[in-house]
Order: C-alpha cells, then sequence, then structure tokens
C-alpha cells in the first residue's frame, strides 16, 4: 500500500503538470476526502444495525449455527481458523450474506472476523494467511443474485432483464474458484519457500 | 423485506432463548460505529488515489495501453474504461456501466457483457482498504496482485459465458 499510494500520487502529479489538468486534479483530491467521509458516515449507519443485529444473534447461539454449515469449507480454505469460534462465527456469517446479496451485511461480519483472526494471530501486524484467503474471497464477488444490475437492465427498457442470472453465476463462480485457487498456490509456494530456507 | 424479516427472526430467537436483546444490540451498534470511524482514514486515502489518477487522465491512457492484451483475451474494446475503474470505484463503475447500457442498448452483448462483469467482480482496491485499515494494518502481502488478476478474469469469463447464453 505504502509504495503504491506514494508513487500513484506522484504519477498522478506529474501527468496532470504534463497535460495541464493541475487544477482539475487537486479539485479531486479534495473532493476525494469529502466523499471519503461521507461514506464512512453512511457506513456507520448500516453498521450500527448490523452490528447490533449480530451480536443479538451471537448471543442467542444463531451464529455458532451458521457457522457449522460452513465448517468443511473453513476447513479447506482456512486452516486453523475453524476451531476459533468467534472467527470462524464471522467469517460464515459473511460469506452467507455475501451469498446473499447483502452486501451491507456482509462489510460488519467481514470486519469483525478480520479483528478476531488478527486477536487469534496474536495482534499481527501483517496479514496471516487465512486473512489474506479471507479478503481474496471477498474482494472476488460471491453474490448469487445480481439484483442491482437486474433492476439497472429492466430500467433501461431490457426486454427480459433476468437472463444476465446465468452468465453472471457461471463467472462468479469461475473468478472465485481462480482466486481461490491462485491464493492457495502462492501459499503452498510460501510455505515451501520457508521450509527451504529453515533447512 | 429481507432485512426487516431476518432483524425481526433473530431478535425473537434471542427474546425466546431469555437473551437480553436491546442490551446486545446497543453494544454491537456501539462496536460497528467504532469500526466504521476507524477504517474511514483508510478509504480516504484509497479514494484520493483514484480520484487523482482519474482526474490527470493517467486511467484512460493505462487503459489504451492494455488494449492490445484485453483483445487477446476475447474482451471488447468498449469495457476497457469500466474494466479500469471495477476495482478502484464502485459508483465510478456503476455510473460507467450505465452509460455502456444506454449508449448500446440492455440486450447488446456489450451490455449484457459488462453486466455480468459487474456481478462477477468486487470493488478489490476499496474492500482491501476497508478491511485491512478497520484492524489498523498497512501492508497487503499477496493480495492485491490476485485480486486484481481475479478483477480481469471477470471480464474473460464474462465476455466468454455472454457469447453462448
Amino acid at each position: 500500500m505504502e509504495k503504491l499510494f506514494v508513487w500513484g500520487i506522484v504519477l498522478a502529479a506529474l501527468v496532470a503538470l504534463f497535460t495541464g489538468s493541475a487544477e482539475e486534479t487537486g479539485a479531486a483530491l479534495l473532493q476525494s476526502g469529502q466523499a471519503a467521509v461521507a461514506l464512512g458516515l453512511s457506513l456507520a449507519g448500516a453498521y450500527c444495525l448490523w452490528c447490533g443485529v449480530l451480536k443479538v444473534m451471537e448471543l442467542s447461539g444463531l451464529t455458532a449455527r451458521v457457522a457449522r454449515l460452513f465448517r468443511p469449507i473453513l476447513r479447506l480454505l482456512m486452516p486453523g481458523i475453524e476451531s476459533n469460534a468467534e472467527a470462524s462465527e464471522a467469517v460464515s456469517l459473511n460469506f452467507a450474506a455475501n451469498l446473499l446479496g447483502m452486501g451491507n451485511a456482509a462489510t460488519p461480519a467481514g470486519l469483525r472476523a478480520m479483528k478476531a483472526m488478527q486477536e487469534l494471530a496474536g495482534g499481527a501486524k501483517l496479514p496471516t494467511d487465512a486473512m489474506c484467503m479471507f479478503l481474496i474471497v471477498n474482494s472476488s464477488s460471491l453474490q448469487l443474485v445480481p439484483t442491482t444490475l437486474i433492476s439497472l437492465r429492466a430500467a433501461a427498457g431490457s426486454a427480459s432483464p433476468g437472463d444476465i442470472l446465468l452468465p453472471s453465476i457461471l463467472s462468479t463462480l469461475c473468478t472465485s474458484l481462480l482466486a481461490v485457487g491462485l491464493t492457495l498456490l502462492v501459499q503452498r509456494m510460501g510455505k515451501r519457500g520457508e521450509k527451504g530456507r529453515a533447512e | 423485506m429481507i432485512v426487516l424479516l431476518l432483524t425481526a427472526c433473530a431478535f425473537c430467537y434471542a427474546a425466546f432463548s431469555g437473551k437480553p436483546v436491546y442490551s446486545a444490540f446497543v453494544d454491537g451498534a456501539m462496536d460497528g460505529l467504532k469500526t466504521a470511524a476507524r477504517a474511514v482514514p483508510y478509504v480516504a486515502a484509497a479514494l484520493l488515489l483514484v480520484g487523482a489518477l482519474r482526474a490527470c487522465g493517467a486511467l484512460s491512457a493505462f487503459g489504451a495501453l492494455l488494449s492490445p492484451i484485453a483483445g487477446l483475451l476475447g474482451i471488447p474494446e468498449e469495457l476497457l474504461p469500466l474494466l479500469m475503474l471495477r476495482p478502484l470505484s464502485g459508483s465510478a463503475a456503476l455510473a460507467e456501466l450505465d452509460l455502456l447500457i444506454s449508449e448500446f442498448g440492455p440486450d447488446s452483448y456489450i451490455a449484457r457483457t459488462a453486466c455480468a462483469m459487474m456481478g462477477s467482480s468486487e470493488t478489490v482496491l476499496y474492500t482491501i482498504a476497508l478491511y485491512l485499515g478497520s484492524i489498523q494494518v498497512r501492508r497487503s502481502r499477496y493480495i492485491l496482485p490476485i485480486g486484481l488478476i481475479t478483477g480481469l478474469f471477470s471480464a474473460v469469463f464474462a465476455a466468454f459465458f455472454c457469447r453462448f447464453t
């Protein structure tokens, strides 16, 4: 993030100077800050509701039931997490909400999961393999029914707005498999590298 | 609808098992507020970067650079701006998608591919910034490259599947 951030801004500044769009770029910087705060406020509103509901579900043991459903998947993707109740429950809830297309409920659960996994790793300042896998799965879409897109197509006068469903599900499936596959590959290679160094 | 049902069911279930619903909810809401507040600076940094790169024109120049590769992978040229915006900004990508739909018509191959691609990808940079930011982690190891590759392939898969369905 460090390098990306610094060099990205430097690159933007250089390009802006050469193309004479320095004014617009400066204005964009100011606007982004404002957008972040506005976004933060609307996120905070949704988090209030969902974190509240999550806590209630957790207290009554409902989240433990959801976690049991996802246990085999967790064992495969993020070994070492399934023994920790808090982390595995939050991860399972995040996956469930994502599949249902409830992005605004998935994020609070996801952030709780990150926190629980960090505590599990003894307050790590570097994301663990489990955290990386979780984030990568979250940054490839899991949503099965793209409700926003269907309504967008309907609004534009599509003959059958729902016919996007099949290609969307197929390509969601493929990208998720690709993301998980690549991550497992990198993690295996990392482990082999560590072993090599130790010997 | 689903929000209301879920909330009501969760509350009923907890109340019937004799748990204090109200105090648990308030507790959780407090956690949620703190989490959101912690993540804002990280989100601001990500939006700043995206805003600057877009406004100065570097993003569209990079898109033009990428077009031969996109052609090889079977991604229509018209989708390049969307492909560039998608990992960076959800709202900008949605605006671009809307443009494509009105330009080519909702049932065209381009618009369908764009929709399938939107549906099978996420705002990678923002997700990473938010999730890592909320626990104050500043390094991301191999997450970003894999996220971006997956995002690129969402377009490849979408272009492929839309040809047959």
